[in-house]
C-alpha cells in the first residue's frame, strides 16, 4: 500500500506540474493592494514598510553600492594593505538619502518584481556542516546568551545563519556569516543620522536600531529608529558579518549596544 | 546578494510585525507556490486559486499580531487558503467535468472512483498517472477535496478537520478515508 508521504509527494508533482512554480508571483499584486491602501484593517492605520528596492531609482542607487562593494573586495583581495584600507573605509550599511523614502505609486511596480528572490528555508545543521558547505570557518557563540536557544545553523543565499530563540518565540539573535557579502538594498539601509560606528576588538563595525515604516497609502516610508530591530555588521578575515536582533522578548532587548559588541568579539571557532 | 535571502520564518515574521513589508514578501515568495496549489486542488480555476491566495498573504499583513509565534507560519497561511477556496467552491459547487467521449482513460478512472470494485485494466501511461489524480480529485465534492488538502497539505488532525469543517469527526473520517483509499487504489492500479 502506498503511504500518505507517497501520496502527498504525487500530489505535490502533479500540481507542480499543472501550475509551475516559475510561473507563480503573487507578490506585485500583494503589495499593489497594501500600497493602494484597499485592505479596510490597513488603512485604519497599521503601520506597513513598503519595498520597492527594485524601482529604476533604487536599481540605480543599488548598483553604485554593488560597483564599491566589488571595487573594495577586490581592492581587499589584491593587497594586506588594501585589505586594511577596504576594512577601515567601508560603510557597513547603505546610507539613505534622509529620513524618509518616496514610494512608488502602486500603479508604477517595477514588472521586474516579478523575478523571484526567496530560496527555500533551509534545514538546521551543526555549524561544522554549515562550515563544509560555507566553505570557510564558521565562528560562533561560545554558549548561548541568558534566554536564548542555540537552534542551529543554516546555510542558504551564500551565508551561514546561526540562529538563537528566546524561550517564548518572541525574539531572535541571528548571526550571518557570508564571503559574499551583506544586504544592500535601500530598505536595509538607515539614515547618516541612525549608524553608530563601534570597535568589535581592533575591527572597525558600525551598528544600527530601527527600520523604515510607514502607513498603507502614504507616500513615504520614515525611518522608525525605535523599532526592536537592531544590527551590528563588521568584516573580519575576509568574511561578512551581521549579528541582529529582531522582536520583543526580553532576553534580547536586553542586549545592548556593548553586549552585542562583546558578543561578537566573543565569536570563536568552535571544537 | 537578494535582500531576502538572509530571512528565514521567524525574521520575516518579525519584520512583519513591525510593519517592515521586505518580510511579507519573503514569506509570499517563500510559500506562493504551495499556497496557490493548495486553492487550486479545492477550486480548479487558476485565476480564482491566485486570487484566494493573494487575499490570504494581504490577510497575513492584517492579522500577523494575531500570529502565534511558537507555530509554524505554514499551517497558519494554508488554513486560511484552504478556508477561503472552500467557501468560493461551496458558492459556486465547481465540479470539473469528466468528458467520457474526449477521454475514455479518465472516465473510468471517475467510474473506479466511484465504485472501487471497477479497476481499471488498462495499465496507462506513467505521464498521465498526476493528470489523472489531479481530475480524479477534482470528481469529488469541494468538502472532500478540501479534506485531502488539510491532510496531504496541512497535517490537520482529523479532530481539527472536524472543527474546521464544522461536521462530525465521524463524517471526516469517512470522508478522509474513503477519499485516500479510492487515491491509494487508483495510484496502486496504475503502479
Amino acid at each position: 500500500m502506498m503511504n500518505d508521504k507517497e501520496i502527498r509527494t504525487l500530489l505535490q508533482e502533479a500540481l507542480a506540474e499543472e501550475l509551475s512554480a516559475e510561473q507563480i508571483d503573487l507578490w506585485p499584486a500583494v503589495k499593489a493592494n497594501l500600497v493602494a491602501g484597499k485592505q479596510q484593517t490597513l488603512s485604519q492605520g497599521d503601520k506597513m514598510n513598503i519595498n520597492n528596492s527594485l524601482s529604476p531609482y533604487r536599481l540605480r542607487h543599488a548598483a553604485v553600492a554593488l560597483m564599491l562593494v566589488v571595487a573594495l573586495l577586490a581592492l581587499a583581495a589584491i593587497t594586506p594593505q588594501g585589505r586594511a584600507l577596504a576594512e577601515n573605509a567601508r560603510h557597513f550599511f547603505t546610507r539613505s538619502q534622509g529620513e524618509a523614502i518616496a514610494l512608488p505609486a502602486a500603479a508604477a511596480l517595477p514588472s521586474d518584481l516579478a523575478a523571484p528572490t526567496a530560496e527555500p528555508p533551509a534545514p538546521l545543521i551543526s555549524v561544522a556542516e554549515a562550515s563544509a558547505q560555507a566553505g570557510f570557518s564558521v565562528i560562533a557563540l561560545p554558549a548561548a546568551p541568558a534566554g536564548l536557544t542555540f537552534l542551529g545553523a543554516r546555510y542558504y543565499g551564500n551565508a551561514v545563519h546561526l540562529e538563537y530563540q528566546a524561550a517564548n518565540n518572541e525574539g531572535y539573535l541571528i548571526i550571518t556569516q557570508s564571503k559574499h557579502g551583506f544586504l544592500q538594498s535601500d530598505w536595509d539601509a538607515a539614515p547618516e543620522t541612525a549608524v553608530i560606528p563601534v570597535q568589535i576588538g581592533d575591527l572597525p563595525g558600525e551598528l544600527v536600531q530601527g527600520t523604515f515604516v510607514t502607513y498603507a497609502g502614504a507616500e513615504a516610508a520614515e525611518w522608525n529608529p525605535t523599532a526592536p530591530i537592531v544590527r551590528l555588521r563588521w568584516m573580519q578575515d575576509g568574511i561578512w558579518f551581521e549579528m541582529g536582533r529582531y522582536g520583543s522578548a526580553h532576553a534580547v532587548t536586553q542586549l545592548d549596544q556593548a553586549d552585542l559588541v562583546a558578543l561578537a568579539e566573543s565569536l570563536t571557532v568552535q571544537p | 546578494m537578494r535582500k531576502d535571502m538572509y530571512m528565514n520564518d521567524q525574521i520575516a515574521i518579525s519584520r512583519l510585525k513591525q510593519g517592515d513589508l521586505t518580510g511579507l514578501e519573503t514569506l509570499v515568495k517563500r510559500y506562493q507556490a504551495m499556497a496557490v496549489h493548495a486553492a487550486y486542488l479545492i477550486l480548479y480555476d487558476r485565476a480564482q486559486a491566485e486570487d484566494v491566495a493573494q487575499a490570504a498573504f494581504v490577510k497575513t499583513a492584517e492579522r500577523i499580531h494575531q500570529f502565534d509565534g511558537k507555530r509554524p507560519f505554514a499551517p497558519w497561511l494554508y488554513q486560511m487558503v484552504v478556508n477561503d477556496a472552500l467557501k468560493l467552491a461551496r458558492k459556486q459547487q465547481r465540479l470539473v467535468s469528466v468528458d467520457a467521449e474526449s477521454d475514455e482513460s479518465v472516465t473510468r478512472v471517475a467510474e473506479w472512483l466511484v465504485d472501487p470494485a471497477q479497476r481499471p485494466e488498462q495499465i496507462l501511461e506513467q505521464e498521465e498517472i498526476r493528470r489523472l489524480l489531479l481530475q480524479a480529485i477534482a470528481s469529488l465534492p469541494p468538502e472532500q477535496r478540501a479534506v485531502i488538502v488539510m491532510r496531504y497539505f496541512l497535517n490537520m488532525s482529523e479532530a481539527s478537520m472536524s472543527a474546521k469543517m464544522e461536521r462530525p469527526l465521524s463524517t471526516i473520517k469517512w470522508w478522509l478515508r474513503d477519499a485516500r483509499h479510492r487515491l491509494r487504489g487508483l495510484m496502486e492500479s496504475f503502479g
